[in-house]
C-alpha cells in the first residue's frame, strides 16, 4: 500500500498505473481488521504504533491531508484523529517474594511528532550518551526512592511519578542514603554518570580502553552500593535492573566499536540480544527482568513461538530500543481510535482510489513465474486464484460505514458475490493460502498486462508463490529457510462494568511482560465510541501473544493441482485452523480463571472469572452463561501464512533482501520481512520497505528522505 | 515481447543503508517535503551521491576533528585538579580517569589491548542464555572488564615526534588487526589557524610487523592541537585518528 502511495505521489505525474490485486476482501495483511456484531473492531491483534514509527506517520499524515474528511461528519477527519498518545504503561514484574506487581511508567511527552519533517539524526555515539543520561536520571531515582521508610509500592515508580528533585528532597534522600551507608558511591555514581555522559559524545576520540576502565568504576561503585537496597526494595531492584542493561549497553557498544562500524547495530545480530547483554555484563537476574520480558513480548521474540525460546538479534532489538525509547515524538506509544483497518487501510484505499489505481479483489497469488533462464532475470507471468467474482463484473465495494466511518467488515459481502449464498454456506476461506477453492485463474504477462511488479505478500506466502525463485535463486532459498514467522494469538473483550470495578484503579494502560498464554494486555476502552453498540461497552480488553507453533500445520504442495488434491488439502487446513482457534479459546479461558486476577482483582469471585462481566456479543451465546459466554467475545489464532508476524531472530538479517537489489530487473519486493534497514516485525518496517520498494522503481522518494534507512 | 522493450527498474544508484558515522552529518536534501505538503511538482529527487573512498576519508577527517575538538575541550576541564575537594570517592573516580588520561602524553604510544581489538569472536548462537525465569534472584555474572577477547589480534603502532615544543599525543585505533598497513598523511589544526603538519612518514617494520610514524614538526609551529586521521591503505578507510597538542 505504501509502495502504491508512492508510486501516485502528484509529483511524479501519473508517470505509473498501479493495480493491487488482494486475496480476500480486505486490505491490509496482518494489519486488517474488520467489524463483526454491533459495529466491534475485530483486530488480528494488538497493534501499537511507537512514537518513533516517523515514515508510518508520515504516510498516514499524508493521506489523511490529502483525504480532505470532513470534521463535522467524520469521526476520524484528520490523522490527530486517528492516533491518540499512549505514555502510560506498565510492565508486570514478578517481585522476588513470589507477587506480579505492576510496575508503572507515565513516559513523559517529548517535543513535536512522529512525522514531522526533518527528525534528527542519530548516531550511536548520540545514543550512548542518551544512555549515559538514562542511568543518571535512574540513580537519582535510587536516590529519591530511598527517601522513604517503607518500601514503597510498585505503582509509585517511574517517569512522571517521581517526585520531583527539589534540594530538600536530595538532602533528604542523602540523610536516607547514609542510613544505608551508600551515601559516598552514589554521589560517585552521579559525579560519573555525568563524565561518562561526555565522555561517551565524543567516544570516537578517545581512547576505548580509558572509557571502559571508567565505566567499570562505576559498575563496580554502583554493584558495591546497590546491592544491599536491591533486597529491600522492588522498586529500586527495578531500577537496578535497568541500570545494570544500560552498562552492559554502553560497555558492549564500546567493546564492538560500533560507533565506527559501517555496519552499525546489524554488527551486533549473529547474537541474541540476552545473550549479548550477558556478554557485555549484564547479571541473570537482570537479563531476566521484567524490563528485558516486555521488550521481547513487544517483538514476539519466541522462536516457533516457544516462550522457553526467547531470541531476538542483538543489533536489530538495541536499534529499536534505542529509537523508541530516545527518539520518540510525541508519545512513547500511540494508539488507534479505531480499528487499524478503519484508521489506516481504508483512508489509503480511498486515496488511492481517488488516484486512480486499480483494485482487484478476491485475487490469491498462486504462481511468480520467472523468463527463461538464458535471458535477464525478470519476472515474466504471474498467476492467480479468481477466489470469487462480482456480480455484474462491477468492481467489489468493500467498505461499510459503522458509526459515520469507512470500515472494513470482518465477513465478505457475498451479496455482491456471484453464488455468494454458496460460498458463504461452504464457509470458503478467503483469507488463507491454504483454500484452494477457486473461481477461476487468471495469468497476467509481462509487457501485455503488467511491466514491473511490487511483490508484498505476506513474508511466510513468499514459499507458497515463490517455488520458482526460490528454486533457482539460493539467496531467495536462503532468506525462505532462515526469515521465521512466527503464529500469533489473541482475544478481546468487551464488558459491562469499568476497569476500576474490576480492581484495576489506575489510567487506561499498555502491559506487558506478564505469563503465557497471554503476556499483554492493553485497555482498549477509548475505541467504544467507534463501534455500534446501543449500550456502550463500559471495558474493552485486547490481549495478545505468540502462539506455539504447531508440528501438523498444513506445509506448501509441491504436487500438482487436481481437484481431489485441493479439497483435500482445503479441508485438512481448515479442520487445522478450527482446532488452532479452539486451543486459542482454551488459552482465554484458562487465563481469565487463573492470571487475570493479578490486575483485575474484582473480575475474579472463587477462583473463577467472572463471566458475567461480559457483554453478550453472537446471537447464539446470549443465553449462555458461565464460562459458555466467552464464546460471544473474540478470539484469533493468526496461523494462516498470511496472518504470521516476521520475527529478527539472530543470524538471519543478512538473509533479508533489500527491495532495492536489483537482480530481477522487473521485481521489487515490500514487507516487514524484508531488508528494509530497521527489520523488525513492524508497521515502520512494512512502510520503509515500501517505500524503498517505490523507490526502486521510480527513484522517488529519494534515499535520504526515508527515515531511518541510513540509521547505524 | 523481446526483453529490450520490456520496461524495466532503473539502475539505481545506491542499493544498501550508509550507516557510516560520516552519513550523520549530511546535509538535508534539497527539497525534501513535509508531511502536510506532498512533494512540489517535478523530477524525482535522486539520492544524495554515495561516498566515494575520497569523500569518506574527508567526511571522517572532518568529523573526528570535531569529536577531538570536543574531546580535548572535555578532557581539559576534567583533567583540572578538582578545587572543591569534592567526596572522596569522586576524588578517586577523577584520580583514575587522571592516571588513565596521564598514560596518553607520552612520545610514543603502544595500542591495542582487549579492548582496542575487535569484538570478541562470535560463538554460535545456542538460542540464548535460557528461558526467562520469573522472580530469579540475581546473580552478578563475571563482568566483561575481564574477558579476553577471543581471536584479538595484536598489532603495534608507535608515534615518534620531532618537536622543539613541548607536546602530548594520543592514538586511537578502530578496528585495525594486525598486519593492517595505515598512513597518515597529515595533521590539522583543529581551529585551522596553522598550517599543515606533513612531514611525516610511515614505515613497517618487516620482522616485527610493527608501524613506525615519525612526525617532524616544522620550527615554528604555534601551539595548537592538531588532529589527523589514520588511514588504512588497502581500504582507504579510517582505523584511527592522531591528536598531536603543541604547548
Amino acid at each position: 500500500m505504501t509502495a502504491a502511495f508512492e508510486l501516485t505521489q502528484p509529483a511524479l505525474g501519473g508517470r505509473y498505473d498501479v493495480t493491487i490485486y488482494q486475496m480476500g476482501f480486505r486490505l491490509g495483511g496482518k494489519g486488517a481488521s474488520g467489524r463483526g456484531e454491533h459495529g466491534r473492531i475485530e483486530e488480528h491483534g494488538l497493534h501499537l504504533w511507537m512514537g518513533y514509527y516517523e515514515n508510518a506517520f508520515r504516510l498516514m499524515r499524508e493521506c489523511y491531508a490529502e483525504l480532505g474528511r470532513d470534521p463535522r461528519r467524520s469521526p476520524i477527519a484528520k490523522w490527530s484523529d486517528a492516533f491518540v498518545p499512549a505514555n502510560f504503561n506498565a510492565v508486570a514484574d514478578y517481585s522476588p517474594d513470589g507477587r506480579w506487581l505492576s510496575w508503572l511508567v507515565d513516559f513523559p511527552p517529548s517535543p513535536g511528532s512522529p512525522g514531522d519533517p526533518e527528525p534528527r539524526r542519530w548516531t550511536i555515539p548520540d545514543y550512548l550518551a542518551r544512555a549515559a543520561g538514562l542511568l543518571r536520571t535512574l540513580i537519582r531515582t535510587v536516590q529519591v526512592r530511598t527517601q522513604t521508610t517503607e518500601p514503597a509500592s510498585a505503582e509509585q515508580t517511574g517517569g512522571a511519578s517521581t517526585p520531583p528533585l527539589t534540594t530538600d528532597a536530595l538532602t533528604t534522600a542523602l540523610g536516607r542514603l547514609l542510613k544505608y551507608g551508600a551515601l559516598a558511591g552514589l554521589g560517585v555514581a552521579l559525579e560519573a554518570t555525568s563524565v561518562l555522559e561526555g565522555a561517551l559524545r565524543v567516544a570516537p576520540a578517545l581512547p576505548q580502553s580509558l572509557i571502559a576502565r571508567f565505566l567499570d568504576a562505576l559498575d563496580d561503585v554502583l554493584r558495591r552500593q546497590l546491592g544491599a537496597l536491591i533486597e529491600q526494595d522492588d522498586s529500586v531492584r527495578r531500577l537496578w535492573e535497568v541500570i545494570d542493561l544500560l552498562l552492559a549497553v554502553i560497555r558492549g557498544s564500546i567493546r564492538f566499536r560500533l560507533a565506527l562500524d559501517p555496519r552499525g547495530f546489524d554488527a551486533l545480530d549473529a547474537y541474541d540480544s540476552r545473550e549479548w547483554l550477558k556478554m557485555n555484563g549484564a547479571s541473570e537476574g537482570s537479563i531476566n527482568s521484567a524490563f528485558i520480558r516486555a521488550l521481547y513480548d513487544l517483538a514476539f521474540a519466541y522462536e516457533g513461538g516457544d516462550t522457553d525460546r526467547p531470541r531476538i538479534a542483538a543489533g536489530s532489538a538495541l536499534r529499536g530500543a534505542m529509537r523508541a525509547f530516545f527518539t520518540y515524538r510525541g508519545a512513547f506509544f500511540w494508539k488507534m481510535t479505531a480499528g487499524m483497518g478503519d484508521v489506516v487501510f481504508a483512508p489509503l484505499y480511498e486515496v488511492l482510489l481517488r488516484r486512480g489505481v486499480r483494485f482487484e479483489f478476491f485475487h490469491k497469488l498462486t504462481h511468480v513465474g520467472l523468463g527463461a533462464p538464458s535471458g535477464e532475470p525478470h519476472v515474466a507471468r504471474l498467476e492467480f486464484d479468481v477466489q470469487a467474482r462480482v456480480r455484474g463484473g462491477k468492481p467489489y465495494e468493500p467498505l461499510v460505514d459503522v458509526a459515520g466511518l469507512p470500515c472494513w467488515p470482518s465477513r465478505p459481502d457475498f451479496a455482491q458475490l456471484e453464488d455468494g449464498e454458496r460460498l458463504e454456506r461452504e464457509t470458503w476461506d478467503f483469507e488463507s493460502q491454504w483454500d484452494r477453492r477457486r473461481a477461476a485463474t487468471r495469468a497476467l504477462r509481462v509487457g501485455k498486462d503488467f511491466d514491473v511488479v511490487v511483490l508484498a505478500v505476506g513474508g511466510a506466502v513468499v514459499p507458497y508463490v515463490c517455488g520458482e525463485l526460490v528454486q533457482r535463486d539460493e539467496r531467495w532459498r536462503d532468506m525462505v529457510e532462515h526469515v521465521a514467522t512466527v503464529p500469533t494469538q489473541a482475544f478481546q473483550l468487551w464488558m459491562n462494568t469499568d476497569m476500576r470495578a474490576l480492581g484495576w484503579t489506575h489510567p487506561p494502560v499498555n502491559l506487558s511482560g506478564y505469563v503465557e498464554p497471554f503476556d499483554t494486555w492493553a485497555d482498549m476502552t477509548h475505541v467504544a465510541p467507534r463501534e455500534a453498540w446501543r449500550t456502550a461497552p463500559r471495558a474493552i480488553a485486547y490481549f495478545c501473544n505468540v502462539l506455539r507453533d504447531a508440528p501438523d500445520a498444513p506445509t506448501r504442495q509441491a504436487g500438482a493441482r487436481t481437484e481431489v488434491n485441493a479439497r483435500v488439502e482445503t479441508e485438512t487446513a481448515a479442520l487445522f485452523v478450527a482446532e488452532q482457534y479452539r486451543q486459542v479459546r482454551d488459552h482465554a479461558v484458562l487465563f481469565l480463571n487463573r492470571d487475570i486476577t493479578a490486575f483485575w482483582p474484582a473480575a475474579v469471585a472463587d477462583s473463577k472469572f467472572r463471566w458475567d462481566v461480559l457483554v453478550p456479543g453472537a446471537a447464539k451465546a446470549r443465553a449462555r452463561a458461565g464460562e459458555s459466554a466467552f464464546d460471544g467475545q473474540f478470539w484469533v489464532a493468526n496461523v494462516r501464512p498470511s496472518d504470521r508476524y516476521t520475527q529478527a531472530l539472530p543470524g538471519t538479517t543478512k538473509y533479508r533482501l533489500s527491495p532495492l537489489d536489483g537482480t530481477y530487473d522487473n521485481l521489487t519486493i515490500a514487507g516487514d520481512w524484508t531488508n528494509s534497514s530497521l527489520n523488525m516485525g513492524c508497521v515502520e518496517a512494512a512502510v520503509m520497505s515500501g517505500r524503498l520498494a517505490a523507490h526502486a522503481i521510480s527513484e522517488s522518494p529519494a534515499l535520504a528522505e526515508i527515515v531511518g534507512y541510513d540509521h547505524p | 515481447m523481446a526483453s529490450k522493450q520490456r520496461i524495466k527498474r532503473p539502475t539505481l544508484k545506491r542499493t544498501a543503508p550508509d550507516r557510516r558515522f560520516s552519513g550523520a552529518f549530511r546535509p538535508p536534501e534539497p527539497g525534501a517535503s513535509s508531511p502536510e505538503a506532498p512533494n512540489a511538482k517535478g523530477e524525482p529527487k535522486s539520492d544524495k551521491k554515495a561516498g566515494v573512498p575520497y569523500e569518506a576519508v574527508n567526511g571522517a577527517y572532518r568529523l573526528v576533528d570535531e569529536y577531538l575538538r570536543q574531546g580535548q575541550k572535555m578532557a581539559e576541564e576534567l583533567w583540572l585538579p578538582q578545587s572543591n575537594g569534592g567526596v572522596p570517592d569522586v576524588g578517586k573516580v577523577v584520580e583514575r580517569f587522571l592516571r588513565s588520561a596521564g598514560d596518553m602524553g607520552t612520545a610514543w604510544f603502544e595500542m591495542m589491548n582487549q579492548w582496542a581489538a575487535g569484538p570478541p569472536e562470535h560463538a554460535a548462537p545456542n538460542g540464548g542464555t535460557g528461558p526467562f525465569a520469573a522472580g530469579r534472584r540475581a546473580t552478578h555474572a563475571a563482568g566483561a572488564n575481564g574477558a579476553t577477547a577471543a581471536g584479538a589480534l595484536s598489532t603495534a603502532l608507535s608515534v615518534s615526534v620531532e618537536s622543539s615544543r613541548k607536546f602530548r599525543i594520543t592514538v586511537d585505533l578502530f578496528g585495525a588487526h594486525a598486519g593492517t598497513d595505515v598512513e597518515l598523511v597529515a595533521l590539522k589544526a583543529a581551529d585551522g589557524s596553522a598550517a599543515l603538519i606533513d612531514d611525516i612518514v610511515a614505515e613497517r617494520d618487516p620482522t616485527e610487523g610493527r608501524i613506525t610514524l615519525s612526525v617532524r614538526v616544522p620550527k615554528g609551529q604555534p601551539a595548537a592541537v592538531y588532529n589527523g586521521i589514520l588511514v588504512e591503505k588497502r581500504t582507504q578507510r579510517p582505523r584511527g585518528t592522531v591528536s598531536l597538542v603543541l604547548e
